[in-house]
């Protein structure tokens, strides 16, 4: 679970969250939009333990965030065009960043590279790919060691319509196994459709949260539960 | 620990190209610098087929006499010894500062949960990195050595005068015993990198490359304690002046220097924010 406690931040003289009050449950997605420059990646990152609190506090399943605590739970991160390794392949770059951990195995890696409609067998290095293929290989490395706590940051970004059904397909898998997920994006669809509640930050403050304007949430409407083994 | 060695796994694979980079580069800096001080011992008419490995290894790291013992209109700037220290930070600095930032950097840093395992994983990998530079400087001389003389001996004589160093008071008499010096150089050129790889990670590579500079240049006008370049020149140490650096002082100087750049900077790195498209650490 996160919990956002009345968290503010300052960065360069420039007040970037101010007072920012947040849960997310396990199993729950929130959807975070607003203007450009207010705040959203920013939270995202003071989530993810980038960026500490000059007030205020982050608590993921009941541990604060802080300069010196060990992140608590396993946590999935796209922020921004995801880079890697440029001579290596993706299916490389995967289980480069897999072994720091070692809690999944090479057959779950190209689970999720075909998942993301990524070729495990493809012998192209990074530096070759285009957008969209370095945009689903960032959500393979999001999503590939079955995260507690997701953090997607305009995660449809250079997605096709087939790319944008597999994000929705993936997010709601990881919403099925528990894990606590926020989303920003500019794209009040795709946040509609999985978001079980949307929050607006404008100016560093997160000054509404509402239900999605939509008929249902396509994640309900899905089968749930298990992995994809 | 468990952290530390998993970060430093993962640095020795996904900066493998970097620590081949390094190798390649103190193969090819030790090479050229031999092979010119060759070329100028000829016009000296200095029989370099004569040199020993000391001889040879004095061409790349001998630097120059401090600047109140040489004539002014002597002074030959030290490309070979600048060339070889700017190419010993090199890899390091930009593996660290390439792939230490970035989503891949940053994506990194949070499967190592903790900042600080992350931060000596990528310290320990640049010391290794230096260390594969220096046995590839080795290697080379060795080779070289092989070629011309073939006598390994760490004494030097024969290429004082490639060196164009000025006779003076302090000077001790040849052949000079490198072998204090030479071996306490990788130690010494690694610690002296810490500090440079730091910077990277917590500014950017330009900034890292700049510091080099202002290590290295100042110890070729001033004479001071404070100057790293000061401890990595062999004419300044003890096997060649008589008030020179000995080795053990190298070592303490290079310790000291080592240990406090990456302490600080690791508590640096332990609260920084993470912020920007190019990811730099406030």
């Amino acid at each position: 679970m996160i919990e956002v406690s009345s968290f503010s931040k300052t960065i360069r003289g420039h007040k970037v969250l101010r007072e920012i009050n947040l849960t997310v449950r396990p199993g729950e997605i929130v959807g975070v939009k607003g203007p450009n420059g207010s705040g959203k990646t920013m939270l995202l990152r003071a989530i993810a333990g980038l960026v500490y609190s000059d007030a205020g506090a982050i608590f993921i399943n009941g541990i604060k965030l802080g300069p010196g605590v060990p992140y608590p739970v396993n946590l999935g991160l796209l922020i921004e065009t995801p880079s890697f390794l440029a001579h290596y392949t993706g299916l490389d770059n995967c289980r480069l960043l897999a072994s720091i951990r070692n809690t999944v195995t090479v057959e779950d890696i190209k689970t999720i590279l075909r998942q993301v409609g990524l070729d495990p067998q493809d012998r192209r290095p990074f530096h070759k790919y285009s957008l969209g293929m370095k945009q689903r290989l960032g959500l393979a490395v999001a999503f590939m060691e079955r995260p507690d706590v997701v953090l997607l940051d305009e995660p449809t970004n250079a997605l096709d319509q087939d790319g944008v059904e597999m994000f929705k397909s993936l997010i709601c898998k990881a919403r099925g196994c528990g894990a606590s997920i926020v989303i920003t994006s500019h794209d009040d669809k795709v946040l509609g459709m999985v978001s079980d509640r949307m929050a607006l930050v404008e100016e560093g403050r997160l000054i509404e949260e509402k239900p999605p304007m939509r008929d249902s949430n396509i994640c309900c409407s899905q089968s749930m539960g298990g992995r994809d083994e | 620990m468990i952290g530390v060695y998993n970060g430093l796994r993962f640095d020795l694979r996904a900066g493998k190209r970097y620590l081949l980079l390094s190798v390649a580069l103190g193969a090819t800096v030790a090479f050229t610098v031999i092979l010119g001080g060759w070329v100028k011992a000829s016009a000296y008419q200095i029989d370099w087929s004569e040199f020993t490995l000391g001889d040879n290894a004095l061409l790349i790291l001998a630097g120059l006499l401090p600047p109140d013992q040489i004539e002014r209109d002597s002074i030959l700037f030290p490309i070979g010894w600048m060339l070889l220290w700017t190419a010993c930070a090199l890899a390091p600095i930009a593996y660290v500062g390439k792939y230490g930032k970035g989503y891949f950097g940053v994506s990194s840093l949070l499967k190592s949960k903790k900042r600080s395992s992350w931060f000596l994983a990528k310290c320990i990998w640049a010391l290794i990195a230096t260390f594969l530079f220096w046995i590839a400087v080795a290697i080379t001389a060795m080779f070289l050595t092989s070629i011309n003389s073939g006598h390994f001996s760490l004494e030097a004589s024969s290429s004082i005068e490639a060196i164009n160093l000025s006779r003076n008071d302090e000077l001790l008499d040849s052949p000079y015993d490198l072998t204090s010096f030479l071996l306490m150089i990788p130690l010494i050129g690694a610690l002296f990198v810490l500090p440079l790889v730091v910077i990277s990670l917590l500014k950017n590579e330009l900034f890292a490359f700049l510091t080099v500079l202002v290590s290295l240049l100042p110890a070729l006008l001033i004479v001071s304690g404070f100057i790293p370049g000061e401890y990595l020149m062999a004419v300044r140490s003890d096997c060649f002046l008589s008030t020179g650096i000995s080795s053990i002082q190298s070592l303490a100087y290079a310790v000291l220097v080592g240990f406090f750049s990456t302490l600080v900077g690791a508590l640096i790195f332990r609260g920084s924010n993470i912020v920007g498209m190019v990811e730099t650490y406030d």
